[in-house]
């Protein structure tokens, strides 16, 4: 992600929401978003992972955003989604409470993440930007899934 | 010089001189037992002179020179000029150890460094020791010996280096060739090639069977060379010799390259055609009067030859032996690759299929049901003929233990005899390459731990010579490997104070083993029953290593043995692997699959009695009382657990090793093939999970792994 912020100085991001605050992740790293279709739960995993699903004869993984955040657990609605993500050469979905919008963000307007609050949340956080009144917080998807994490899962 | 490894030329050497080679190591392992087997001999020499000639088209002078020498060697061998001796047959083998490490070499980009002068020396050594005369001629026979050869050789012999080297040909390689045939062009040479251009030139477009006609001509006339050769056999003119006997092999591969018309167009052949026309223009009539002439000198003596030729090129490896059976069939080169694309493709219509099965009960039209049907059948013949390109002889792996045998029994001064089984049968490509370790370890084991000293064995009433037996035979859709020794057999005591006294297991468990438990136990890290370690083995790792590895390939290993009598090692593993049976089951609302190999029995939970022993449940069955666990408790979390069962639960009884278990699940769906999806990283070593799959319906099914889910469950 960082590369395509120092080349061009302006990316743009999906944003969705999560408890009524809105995130964001770099567009180039989407792949696509879901309706939520059925999720297997795979016996074992860490509570964190919600299962696998099968799309177009592919199996993917999914992870509950709400859970890695530290965040409780909510039933899905109509506005749930899966937002598929292609993270170190791996397909991941990502289940949040609902995908906004596309928007344009420059590099100049990103702030450093305030060094407070949930410490489970800010440690995936890259930066926050605010609009409109609103504050957008980016998500670092190479660290909300970094290797660490990758050995923490396995070595469950 | 450098090497360029993008040389499609090279690559193809690299391939095609790595197959002999590993010809070449069974070929010489075996000539130490037969020294006087002629076809035997005339292949080695064979082998070496193709990996020469390949070698010298690239420049790789080093191993030219030493496939050179040993090549002059053993064609006083096959004159029997000289006979074999054990000091020769170390040399050879030490040779062929050279060769194989000039190849790692060439892969890696470098010039591949000179043999050591010994070696060089051993084999000059050789050619001197005996047949002085031999020798000489055979140095000066090199080059200037055609002339005197038969004339009638030439053409045929040139032409069929076309054929035989030309997989990759260039044009300009090609001309040289033409060259050469013209260059030494004596008249009745020339009358030989216009033969099969008069066949052809009328029609200015080859057919295919016009083709098959010229190249069969070429190879009846390839014989002649041979017979002659063998008239004149006093007179060891390499060249001649040389020249036919070791070429038919490629040849009879390349050819069928050729009628496949893989790597030459159409357009190249007419020019060779119309080349060989050109040249041969003079003495065009004297065709016809030529053609019987040839035939019927050679042909009486062309059959021996001929089928000489055939039953040498079996041993080789899969293409050349396949390229014998019968001439219309082709060969192909493959990228493994573009064959697992395939076969993943073939897996995602076989899932397409199941869900059409499925969605084919809510369909009333009786055209649906046929088209799906017949889908159906279509679908399980491709996957079968997929499977079966992928598949290859297990002699692939077997053709490396002669030698591991060879060198280990002198390293351990022991005698021993290997006897291979069922080398033809056929596995699948990746099974194929992930057995190969495991069996060199057991194989090793055998010999190292089961046979015993020649002394030893001769006291115990054996013969001084032990014997290995690896044998491959297909069982459904399962291959058996067993690896049977007539060694001093495993005591079961031994292993179980082993056990004990390496802390792997209490006195009171241990003494519960029955024999086949305690067999079982070598697999355990940490148990060696040698008392001594040795570098070959003992150090009590490697046999769970290959039980892990036989595991992960579905596979099952059960060892029997008898003190004194020996140890069979039996391993079955499925056809392949990409394609897995299973029995579907439900639990709950989920889905989960086991593989249908290890499941033994299905019944109603209903039907049996349920006792609890030391807190464990077991079902009375067929008079034994195996536990039994409740899946649902282990595979699904919360209230799930808690739904209410209102289905008839069953018990699936699996084999799990010795031990016989039950499962209890809510529904048993039925029998379903799947195509495996691995779990990705996130989920990766979840214990008793083995991966995933898309049921039938489309849904995701876990596939689990019985052993893996007991380890962490029970």
């Amino acid at each position: 992600m960082a590369d395509t912020q120092q080349d061009t100085g302006q990316f743009q991001c999906v944003t969705f929401t999560l408890e009524h605050e809105i995130y964001g992740i770099n567009v180039m790293q989407v792949q696509e978003v879901l309706r939520e279709v059925e999720v297997a739960p795979v016996p074992g995993a860490p509570q964190y992972v919600l299962g696998i699903i099968n799309l177009r004869g592919n199996v993917v993984s999914v992870i509950d955003a709400r859970a890695r955040f530290g965040l409780p657990t909510r039933e899905s609605d109509d506005s749930t989604r899966i937002i598929v993500i292609e993270v170190q050469q791996q397909i991941i979905g990502i289940l949040v409470d609902s995908v906004a919008e596309v928007v344009d963000i420059k590099r100049s307007d990103i702030d450093l993440a305030p060094n407070v609050g949930n410490s489970e949340s800010s440690r995936y956080i890259d930066g926050v930007v605010s609009r409109d009144d609103m504050l957008l917080i980016l998500v670092d998807l190479d660290k909300l899934l970094s290797q660490s994490e990758w050995g923490k899962v396995t070595g469950f | 010089m450098a090497i360029d490894l993008e040389d499609d030329i090279l690559q193809d050497f690299l391939i095609e001189a790595g197959e002999i080679l590993e010809t070449l190591n069974e070929q010489l392992v075996g000539l130490e037992k037969t020294p006087d087997d002629s076809d035997l001999l005339n292949s080695i020499f064979r082998g070496f002179h193709t990996i020469k000639g390949g070698g010298s088209f690239l420049a790789l002078d080093n191993l030219v020179a030493v496939c050179h020498k040993s090549e002059d060697v053993f064609n006083l061998l096959r004159n029997n000029e000289i006979s074999l001796t054990a000091d020769m047959m170390d040399t050879f083998l030490r040779v062929l150890d050279e060769v194989n490490s000039m190849f790692e070499e060439i892969r890696s980009g470098e010039d591949p460094t000179a043999a050591p002068d010994d070696i060089m020396q051993k084999l000059v050594e050789m050619q001197d020791s005996d047949a002085e005369a031999g020798s000489a001629e055979v140095e000066e026979a090199e080059e200037p010996r055609e002339e005197e050869s038969e004339a009638t050789v030439d053409p045929a012999k040139a032409a069929e280096e076309f054929v035989s080297g030309k997989d990759e040909i260039t044009d300009d390689e090609f001309e040289s060739l033409l060259d050469a045939l013209h260059g030494s062009g004596e008249p009745p040479k020339v009358v030989e090639t216009k033969k099969p251009i008069q066949k052809t030139d009328s029609s200015d477009e080859i057919s295919d069977d016009e083709f098959e006609a010229l190249l069969d001509e070429l190879q009846g006339k390839r014989v002649i060379p041979a017979a002659a050769d063998k008239a004149k056999s006093k007179s060891p003119s390499k060249k001649v010799k040389a020249k036919p006997a070791s070429k038919s092999k490629p040849k009879s591969s390349a050819k069928k390259d050729k009628v496949n018309s893989d790597e030459i167009s159409d357009d190249e052949f007419e020019a060779l055609l119309d080349e060989m026309h050109g040249k041969g223009k003079g003495p065009a009539n004297s065709t016809a009067k030529v053609k019987p002439s040839t035939k019927s000198k050679s042909s009486p003596k062309v059959k021996a030859p001929l089928k000489k030729a055939e039953s040498k090129a079996k041993p080789a490896p899969k293409k050349a032996a396949a390229a014998v059976v019968s001439k219309g069939e082709t060969t192909v080169r493959v990228d493994t690759a573009r064959l697992d694309d395939i076969m993943n493709l073939v897996g995602e219509l076989v899932l397409t299929r199941n869900r059409l099965n499925t969605l084919r009960q809510t369909f009333e039209d009786e055209r649906v049901h046929k088209a799906i049907s017949s889908l159906d059948v279509v679908t399980a013949d491709l996957q079968t003929a997929v499977m079966k390109t992928r598949m290859q002889p297990v002699k692939k792996v077997f053709g490396r233990f002669p030698r591991v045998v060879r060198d280990l029994a002198r390293s351990l001064n022991k005698e021993i005899l290997l006897e291979l089984k069922g080398e033809e049968t056929d596995l699948d490509k990746n099974l194929v390459e992930a057995l190969a370790d495991p069996l060199v370890h057991l194989v090793r084991n055998s010999v190292d731990h089961g046979i015993e000293l020649p002394d030893i064995r001769e006291k115990s009433g054996k013969p001084r010579e032990g014997k290995v037996i690896l044998s491959a035979q297909q069982e459904g859709d399962h291959i058996i490997l067993s690896i049977i020794d007539d060694g001093a057999g495993m005591d079961p005591e031994v292993l179980r104070n082993n056990a004990v006294k390496k802390g792997l297991m209490d006195t009171e468990t241990a003494s519960r083993l029955d024999d086949k438990g305690c067999f079982d136990l070598i697999f355990m890290p940490g148990l060696s029953t040698k008392e001594q370690i040795s570098d070959v083995s003992g150090r009590g790792v490697g046999m769970d290593v290959v039980k892990t590895k036989i595991t992960q390939l579905n596979g099952l290993i059960e060892i029997n043995s008898t003190l004194g009598k020996g140890t069979e090692l039996r391993i079955k593993v499925p056809l392949t692997l990409a394609i897995l049976p299973t029995l579907m089951i439900q639990l709950g609302t989920r889905k989960f699959a086991l593989p249908l190999s290890i499941v033994n029995e299905i019944f109603e939970l209903s039907s049996k009695k349920i006792s609890v022993v030391d807190g464990m449940e077991v079902v009375l069955n067929r008079g034994k009382a195996p536990p039994i666990f409740h899946l649902r408790k282990w595979l699904l979390k919360g209230k799930e657990i808690e739904s209410c069962i209102d289905h008839d639960p069953h018990v699936i009884m699996v084999q799990v090793g010795h031990d016989s278990v039950g499962f209890v699940v809510d529904h048993v769906i039925g029998q379903e093939e799947v195509v495996i999806k691995p779990l990705d990283k996130l989920l990766q070593g979840l214990p008793g999970m083995a991966g995933s799959t898309i049921t039938g319906d489309g849904n995701i099914a876990i596939i689990l792994d019985i052993p893996g889910l007991l380890k962490a469950f029970s």
